[in-house]
């Protein structure tokens, strides 16, 4: 059975500490949401799992299904089951989409997947989406909507079939008969498959229908708190000043906006 | 396949979808009959000069694709556009030949239009000159370049879109991607808008650098190693070109060929 094992993970960029210290463990079959306030790391540590070139390791370690992760190349990530569903999906330019999607599964089967049952899996996971069939003749992302985009790594998910699956905002920039969609198709193929869900959301209403077995709060490049469903309920009603409190974090300061009357335009 | 050897005159038929070989010609003109509708492969095999005139007649509608094999080439073609006709019209040059390449379009009439594509890999000294000149009311012209520059490259690209006094309601657009995978390479473009008329379009696109880090990153995400992800990427480059044709045999002849080249 798989499990992700984050030890004391430190991780920067540009020579700027961002985590600093992160502990988790992800057994089999377990759904972990991972909240905090904005810039305090979520999207940072899945990027750190999945093996963002952007982001350097200082310190820790990540075991997953007791390999270490950190050895491997983004790729190898890939292939032994790591997933991650970006927030800001690369529009790649000439890069036709089912072209991309059949290079991705046959990146990792032994006998390439013949034509005619790649086209039934990707038409199947596009329709599942709610999406318009001519997607897959489309250019990676390139004109998608914010909504296509992020249903569009979902029906990657689905074809690639990840033991363990990160969504990053995964439900910024869906409406909520797509919110409905997306959530159903995570939790379909969670419940079809040995699927672990590492999911970074600030939405109660999606992670309402994913049902996380855990909840965590991440301040300060550490995750601070950690709890069950009651604990987004609680961030729900009362937001994150008392975990700011709880473990005298400083909040950072609100950057007031400049007025117009100060841009020089006066006389 | 055809064979034309010495100085050529072809008058097109509709529906003719035709491949020709070009030995030692260094004079062709086509020509097209009124609403026709034909496609051409014109292979370079061993030319060194070829000079290519094609008359449109109008509203007929001609894909043509300059297919360079040769070890040094010149090619210098010149296409006029009469009312309501069209004309699609690739360079592809994937040949590690020295080559000076040079494309004129005359958009005579009104609802004349061209489609220039071009796509390159080049080692050597390749030099394109690609231009669309608007004479009449409402004609259009897009230019799409593609060039991959590897080590020892020197690519040159001047691609200009005119539109002359009188030409209201023209749309000129162009967009060039240029790839570089080697320091020791040279490359230059130069997009030109040249406007001489109120009320009309026009734009222009130029990308040039290396393979971006998070495409890779995207790409390699998904299971790919770099080597299949950098392979995908360039094919992005050379596909277009297969958008010459309708005719589904040498649109995926050429499909096969770019992602042989790739090694896809």
């Amino acid at each position: 059975m798989a499990k992700l094992i984050i030890k004391d993970l430190h991780v920067g960029i540009n020579e700027k500490e961002i985590l600093k210290g992160v502990n988790l463990e992800v057994d089999s079959h377990e759904i972990h949401a991972i909240m905090g306030p904005n810039g305090q790391g979520k999207s940072t540590l899945l990027s750190a799992i999945m093996g963002d070139p952007k982001f350097t390791i200082t310190k820790g370690s990540i075991s997953f299904d007791g390999k270490d992760v950190l050895a491997m190349s983004v790729d190898e990530r890939s292939r032994m089951g790591i997933f991650l569903g970006m927030q800001y999906p690369a529009e790649i330019p000439g890069v036709n989409n089912s072209d991309f999607m059949r290079a991705a599964m046959n990146a990792r089967l032994e006998k390439p997947i013949s034509l005619f049952k790649f086209i039934k899996e990707m038409e199947g996971a596009i329709e599942d989406l709610g999406l318009s069939s001519e997607m897959a003749h489309r250019n990676l992302n390139e004109g998608f909507s914010g909504g296509e985009k992020k249903r569009n790594e979902i029906v990657q998910m689905k074809l690639l079939k990840p033991n363990l699956a990160m969504l990053d905002e995964i439900d910024s920039g869906l409406d909520v008969d797509a919110l409905q969609i997306v959530a159903n198709a995570v939790y379909d193929l969670f419940n079809s498959q040995e699927l672990s869900l590492l999911i970074v959301s600030h939405y109660e209403r999606f992670l309402d229908l994913i049902k996380p077995t855990h909840v965590h709060v991440l301040l300060d490049g550490k995750i601070q708190e950690t709890g069950g469903y009651e604990l987004i309920k609680k961030i729900d009603s009362e937001g994150y000043d008392w975990v700011y409190d709880k473990y005298g974090v400083e909040k950072p300061a609100i950057q007031t906006r400049m007025s117009l009357d100060a841009c020089g335009a006066k006389k | 396949m055809e064979q034309l050897v010495g100085n050529t005159n072809l008058t097109l038929v509709d529906s003719q979808v035709e491949i020709y070989e070009l030995h030692d010609t260094q004079e062709l003109n086509i020509t097209t009959t009124e609403q026709t509708k034909s496609e051409l492969v014109i292979r370079l095999v061993e030319n060194t000069n070829v000079n290519c005139r094609i008359a449109l007649a109008p509203y007929s509608e001609l894909h043509i694709l300059f297919d360079n094999e040769t070890k040094q080439a010149n090619i210098n073609v010149v296409a006029d556009v009469k009312r309501g006709a069209s004309i699609r019209l690739g360079m592809y040059e994937l040949s590690e030949s020295t080559v000076k390449e040079q494309v004129l379009v005359n958009l005579l009439d009104q609802e004349a239009k061209a489609k220039v594509i071009s796509t390159s890999i080049s080692s050597t000294s390749k030099d394109f000159d690609i231009e669309c000149i608007h004479h009449a009311p409402n004609t259009s012209s897009d230019m799409n370049n593609f060039e991959i520059s590897d080590a020892g490259a020197n690519y040159t690209l001047r691609a200009c879109g005119t539109i002359k006094k009188g030409a209201v309601g023209s749309k000129s657009h162009q967009m060039s991607r240029i790839l570089t995978t080697s320091e020791n390479q040279i490359s230059k473009a130069t997009p030109v808008l040249l406007i001489d008329e109120n009320d009309v379009m026009a734009s222009h696109a130029n990308s040039m650098g290396k393979m971006d880090d998070q495409h890779l990153y995207y790409l390699t995400s998904r299971g790919m190693d770099e080597k299949q992800a950098k392979e995908l990427l360039t094919l992005s480059y050379l596909l277009p070109i297969s958008e010459v044709f309708d005719n589904e045999d040498i649109r995926s002849d050429y499909i096969n060929k770019v992602r042989s080249r790739v090694g896809l």
